[in-house]
């Protein structure tokens, strides 16, 4: 059975505090910290002692999205203590843009896939582009961004197939027309179970559904039967 | 209704239990797509009702009128998601009786997408099932959720503010010089006003269609069900008509301020029962007395369709036969009764309904 559990920032956005708070004693086995805007990354990096993660069998940080204010070098310094710990950094392409600043985190580096907004890292050919300049880098497959790229499910497999090797993890949650995350419904759950089988044995499972804390335990079961797990 | 009916003193004992019936019969749906489907609908779907059902006048042998409405990307699940709603209500059943199926028409039980829905108002494209579609999304229609997210704002709420987009902002009337007083949506009324009459011939196809068959139920139910609706639809267009709710007085220069208001104005209409718009139209023109009227001749029509002996009786009645039958004479009665008090309430007292009617209602 893979470790499932849920990024803070869908269950609490903005505040991986209130969080953690909210999987505290669940059956939550994986959770990612999330810093995906840029103003709460010195803050994760800082308190990052002080939090109670015993629970978890797999921790995994997500980088900041988007760099307006803080420096590239600045964001790679302060992921570096993340990457001491050995934790994936979960990472959108377009933020990268000198490739040499983080080809240092090697595997840790874990790339993720694209919904539409985005102008790369969206489909096989782009996700190739990017591992060119970083060679060692892992996916994380985000099931509902490629389901939202193509509904057909066909680019899915096309990245499962051709990134096996480098499926570090999974982000789960059902994607709108607006890209916007949702909780698992019958149609992700029906294109997810299609392609499930793609998936390496035992790769985390970080859902990103903004669920209510006694929603938890039946969104972690959903994810199960959405990709076939147990 | 509540306050109306504290208000006079009255309460119309069928029309309530056929609003508590059909909030009943949504939540045994509801349940029955969670034990079937799963979670169904996402921020791009959401399961659509109409008829009784979303009228809230539901009487034992109403049919579920649905549809999965789509307004997003197309899905391949999107189909199999309303093959398991269609086999989900087929398993259904409210007090121990199945849930009767949408009728043949392949208007309802399948997919509805929001393009043509909004993009389709009048030409060839507009369809018998299209304008249905539209015309009953705005005036007889709910929504089912999964308690997932049963509180966003969806592709129902989004595809019906769409559609009183188009109605309004490509409706010149708010453009033409002059007076800048109150204005009212007549795209919206026209469309409205065109239903009705599509309905009336309708009626007339499918006695031609069906040599007959159930000739004496539908045409109760187009005196009064259908007309009922007709008339909420006149209604609501009339609440734009010097309505001081709507503030802002409309600058042909720059029309957006009051046609933005207008659109929320009508959206609140959108999400109310046909009952609940002429009670409250009606007030705001002191026809108190003519709404309770109504309210008492719909009550016994609802009293009456819930008998199921009434209901089986008109549904095998031959229409050369239902001139000699007291059930349907009784009913039919009835009907006459209802339209003469909205003729009184349309035509005859002086009120802004009258001046209304008189001004949009036909020309």
């Amino acid at each position: 059975m893979p470790p499932i559990g849920f990024s803070t920032g869908s269950l609490a956005f903005g505040n991986f505090r209130l969080g953690l708070q909210m999987v505290e004693g669940q059956r939550a086995a994986a959770i990612e910290l999330s810093a995906l805007r840029e103003g709460e990354l010195v803050d994760l990096v800082s308190a990052i002692d002080e939090l109670e993660l015993d629970q978890f069998s797999y921790i995994a940080v997500h980088a900041p999205s988007k760099l307006e204010r803080l420096t590239e070098e600045f964001v790679v310094d302060q992921l570096k203590k993340v990457a001491h710990r050995g934790w994936p950094i979960v990472l959108h392409p377009d933020v990268v843009r000198v490739a040499e600043l983080w080809r240092p985190f090697g595997g840790l580096l874990c790339i993720e896939n694209m919904d539409i907004r985005k102008s790369t890292g969206r489909t096989t050919n782009e996700l190739n582009d990017i591992f060119e300049i970083l060679p060692e880098a892992s996916l994380c497959f985000d099931i509902g961004h490629a389901r939202q790229v193509d509904p057909t499910m066909s680019e899915a497999e096309l990245i499962l197939k051709t990134f096996q090797r480098r499926i570090r993890q999974v982000h789960v949650s059902s994607v709108g027309s607006k890209s916007n995350h949702e909780p698992l419904n019958f149609g992700a759950t029906r294109a997810f179970q299609r392609v499930a089988h793609l998936l390496p044995a035992d790769t985390p499972i970080i859902l990103e559904t903004p669920v209510l804390r006694e929603q938890l335990h039946e969104e972690i079961l959903a994810a199960r039967d959405a990709l076939c797990v147990g | 209704m509540q306050k109306f009916s504290d208000t006079h003193g009255k309460s119309w004992k069928s029309v309530l239990q056929a609003s508590s019936d059909a909030l009943a019969v949504e939540k045994r749906i509801q349940e029955s797509l969670l034990q079937e489907v799963g979670r169904f609908g996402s921020a791009d779907t959401d399961v659509v009702v109409f008829g009784s059902l979303a009228r809230r006048e539901w009487r034992s042998g109403s049919d579920v009128d649905w549809t999965l409405l789509i307004d997003g990307q197309a899905m391949p699940e999107h189909r199999l998601e309303a093959q398991k709603i269609a086999a989900a209500l087929r398993k259904t059943k409210f007090r121990g009786v199945s849930l009767p199926e949408p009728g043949s028409s392949g208007i309802f039980g399948n997919l509805a997408f929001s393009h043509d829905i909004i993009h389709h108002i009048g030409g060839q494209p507009d369809s018998n099932k299209n304008t249905t579609q539209r015309i009953l999304l705005l005036l007889e229609s709910a929504r089912i959720r999964s308690t997932a997210n049963s509180e966003m704002i969806g592709a129902y709420e989004r595809v019906i503010n769409n559609v009183l987009a188009r109605y309004l902002y490509d409706d010149t009337n708010f453009l033409a010089p002059g007076e800048t007083g109150s204005r009212i949506p007549r795209f919206l009324l026209n469309d409205i006003v065109r239903y009705w009459r599509t309905m009336c011939v309708d009626f007339a196809c499918k006695e031609w269609e069906q040599q007959g068959g159930k000739w004496a139920l539908r045409n109760i139910k187009l005196r009064m069900s259908r007309k009922l609706l007709f008339v909420s639809g006149l209604l609501t267009a009339f609440s734009c008509f010097r309505n001081s709710d709507i503030e802002s007085e409309c600058d042909p220069s720059n029309p957006e301020p009051y046609v933005a208001e207008m659109q929320r104005h009508l959206e609140k209409y959108a999400f109310l029962t046909p009952l609940e718009i002429l009670v409250l139209q009606f007030r705001r023109v002191s026809l108190d007395q003519q709404a309770i009227g109504l309210l008492d001749i719909y009550d016994r029509f609802l009293e009456q369709l819930d008998n199921p002996e009434t209901r089986a009786h008109l549904n095998s009645l031959p229409p050369r036969q239902v001139y000699e039958d007291n059930v349907f004479l009784s009913l039919r009665d009835l009907s006459h009764q209802f339209q003469d008090v909205l003729t009184q309430s349309f035509f005859v007292e002086d009120t802004p309904l009258r001046e209304f009617n008189v001004k949009y209602g036909v020309f």
